[in-house]
């Protein structure tokens, strides 16, 4: 859970820098009601793709990129200037993602090992907590240097996937290896 | 013996012809008699939250000299005032209103100026008087003050600090690098290119920082000798080594800046002391100072900001002009903002405008008296000594115990007039309109770049983040595949 956190919120960080208002989280006032956003974001997404589960990866993946999509309409809209109830929207509209990560986790990983509905709040919780640390350690920064912390949760995230992929592949491996012995 | 004696008559002559020769050419050098620009940053006021009720004085004990001093557009009988407070005498801090390019648009509200307190917050409704900054104050009115200086930028620091150094921006609010450009789009670069010399002045030069402006100049590392310390500029103005140009940064962890919720008292005495070291120098009487501030902070300013050259410029801050040519006691109308610094120099210097912005800029002469000597002689106005009017620290690293008061200006204001305004040859309000363009100066840098690296860009990010779920998602299958077996 903790791999597929850091990764949605590298995502989900990657399309407010897109968006161009990743900065605001710099600003500790500005914090309030991004988080406003974000928290009910945050778990109503990850929830929402849990119970998706049984569905097609085609509606929580509708869900996703229509929420993108609704807060890029709004910022551009607004010219960027957006009030704290529209900074509050965005924020959890930019969560969407979290629907189609939480879907697919829930599918293939974790349901079946009998973790159930804790597993999209354990992933909020954990998203939510990477967002504050990405938020304290740019305000401690000066305001500077967004990019870099971006990049090394870039790595970070497809060290982890590559990590992941190259486990199950071992274990595809074991498992041929097996079947030719038997 | 003899032959000894008459070459060094000889020399000693020939010396005595060189030397007014060498000095008519570095006068040449500029077009006014200054020969040394200091420009001086500080953060965060706009020009109603510092100069709203100046030059009208709470704790005057000398109201005939503010009578008649002259008048900025300020708040006094526009019906704003009852919407602000006064900070109370004997505090010298107050909250930091919510600051950056949305707060500050919502402050704006499309130019009636009307939306602050859900903008920038309540907080953002309050203005110093003289009690807090009547020394200041008194520097203000001993030379020129500008009432239309706008902030470059409707945003916070990071694009007003590059508009001053830079006269452009590639950011919009307080992130990055990247973008980052090179020093030849910079004042400095430009400096650097014609040979003009130049030096930025930090607290401590050591950390290599100036309002991090630097981690955007993407060849830094080239010119970080010029990055020197306060105490080096003292040194030299001293020793009349000052360069050309010098940009100090008030910025540092006691609070120099003025910038909430710091000192305000602070760093108006650094300002005094500093001041006061460049007038008891050689170089005062070829010195200009300007003193400005980054960006409004989130205070209330009344002034719709207008645009220029299609940017929409942000509030006005205050901007003090002090040099032995300042105007005493003078209010420029002149529409200005940190361009306008730039445009000076470059004036000054006979050199071309930076780029467009630059040359489109006003050039602060209105604030200047460069025509003739107007007493006793004087061309320059001598030096106002700041230290025996008022008790200054012995050094500019000092500290204020906040729990008590070690200085108070609050009678400081007014100073008397250096001259009796009735003497003096001009107006002592008004405005002009010159600017690199109308003066054909030409442009330095037609169009400037910024770069962002690929593995910075937003699309680089997009890419990595589909990968890594296609990753995740290869590495599901799998892992279903095996988990069936």
């Amino acid at each position: 859970m903790m791999v597929f956190s850091i990764y949605a919120g590298f995502t989900i960080l990657a399309i407010a820098y897109a968006f161009n208002i990743i900065y605001l989280i710099g600003d500790p006032r500005q914090l309030v009601p991004l988080l406003e956003g974000l928290i009910p974001g945050a778990f109503i997404f990850s929830i929402a793709g849990y119970y998706l589960r049984g569905n097609s990866t085609l509606f929580s993946f509708s869900i996703a990129l229509l929420g993108v999509i609704l807060a890029f309409l709004i910022i551009y809209g607004l010219h960027m200037v957006l009030d704290y109830a529209f900074l509050g929207m965005v924020s959890f509209l930019v969560t969407s993602p979290l629907a189609l990560i939480s879907r697919y986790l829930s599918g293939r990983f974790l349901t079946r090992r009998g973790r159930g509905i804790s597993m999209p709040i354990v992933v909020s919780i954990l998203f939510l907590l990477e967002v504050v640390a990405v938020a304290v350690l740019y305000e401690k920064s000066g305001q500077t240097n967004l990019a870099v912390q971006l990049s090394v949760l870039a790595y970070v995230s497809i060290a982890l996937a590559a990590l992941i992929l190259i486990t199950n592949l071992i274990g595809t491996h074991e498992h041929d290896i097996k079947e030719i012995n038997r | 013996m003899r032959r000894v004696i008459v070459i060094l008559i000889i020399s000693l002559f020939m010396i005595t012809l060189i030397s007014p020769a060498v000095s008519a050419q570095a006068s040449s050098q500029t077009k006014t008699p200054i020969k040394h620009v200091i420009a001086v940053l500080f953060e965060n006021h706009t020009f109603d939250n510092f100069f709203g009720i100046y030059p009208y004085d709470n704790a005057s004990w000398n109201e005939s000299i503010i009578r008649n001093m002259t008048v900025p557009e300020n708040l006094i009988g526009t019906g704003h005032l009852s919407q602000l407070r006064a900070v109370p005498n004997g505090v010298y801090s107050t909250p930091d209103p919510v600051e950056g390019y949305t707060a500050y648009h919502l402050d704006w509200n499309h130019g009636k100026m009307n939306n602050f307190i859900n903008g920038s917050g309540p907080q953002s409704m309050e203005y110093y008087t003289s009690y807090q900054l009547g020394l200041e104050w008194s520097i203000a009115s001993e030379y020129a003050i500008a009432d239309r200086y706008f902030a470059p930028q409707l945003s916070e620091s990071a694009p007003n600090t590059l508009y001053y150094i830079a006269g452009f921006s590639p950011v919009i609010n307080d992130y990055g690098p990247p973008p980052s450009f090179p020093m030849s789009e910079t004042i400095f670069g430009e400096l650097s290119h014609y040979g003009i010399s130049w030096n930025i002045y930090v607290q401590n030069n050591t950390t290599g920082n100036f309002d991090n402006m630097q981690h955007y100049i993407s060849n830094w590392n080239q010119y970080s000798g010029h990055l020197l310390s306060w105490s080096d500029l003292i040194s030299e103005a001293q020793n009349n080594s000052l360069p050309a140009v010098s940009y100090v940064f008030s910025e540092g962890p006691p609070g120099f800046s003025q910038a909430p919720p710091s000192n305000v008292e602070k760093g108006e005495i650094w300002l005094a002391y500093l001041i006061n070291q460049i007038e008891e120098s050689p170089s005062w009487n070829s010195t200009a100072i300007f003193v400005t501030y980054d960006d409004p902070g989130g205070f209330y300013d009344q002034v719709d900001p207008p645009m220029m050259d299609g940017v929409q410029l942000g509030m006005r801050l205050p901007m003090i002009l002090v040099s032995p040519f300042a105007k005493e006691d003078y209010v420029s109308n002149t529409v200005m903002t940190h361009t306008s610094i730039i445009a000076f120099i470059d004036y000054n210097w006979g050199i071309p405008a930076l780029n467009k912005f630059v040359s489109l800029s006003n050039i602060p002469l209105d604030m200047f008296d460069f025509s003739m000597p107007y007493k006793n002689g004087y061309v320059a106005r001598p030096p106002i000594d700041l230290q025996s009017e008022q008790h200054l620290p012995p050094n500019l690293h000092f500290s204020i115990d906040p729990k008590v008061i070690d200085y108070n200006f609050s009678g400081a204001f007014p100073f008397a007039p250096q001259y009796s305004y009735s003497v003096l040859p001009y107006s002592r309000e008004g405005a002009s309109n010159v600017t690199l363009s109308s003066l054909h100066y030409g442009i330095f840098i037609e169009h400037d770049i910024s770069y962002t690296p690929f593995y910075y860009s937003p699309a680089y990010f997009i890419i990595i983040a589909v990968v890594g779920a296609v990753l995740f998602w290869i590495g599901g299958e799998v892992y279903e595949r095996n988990r069936r077996h």
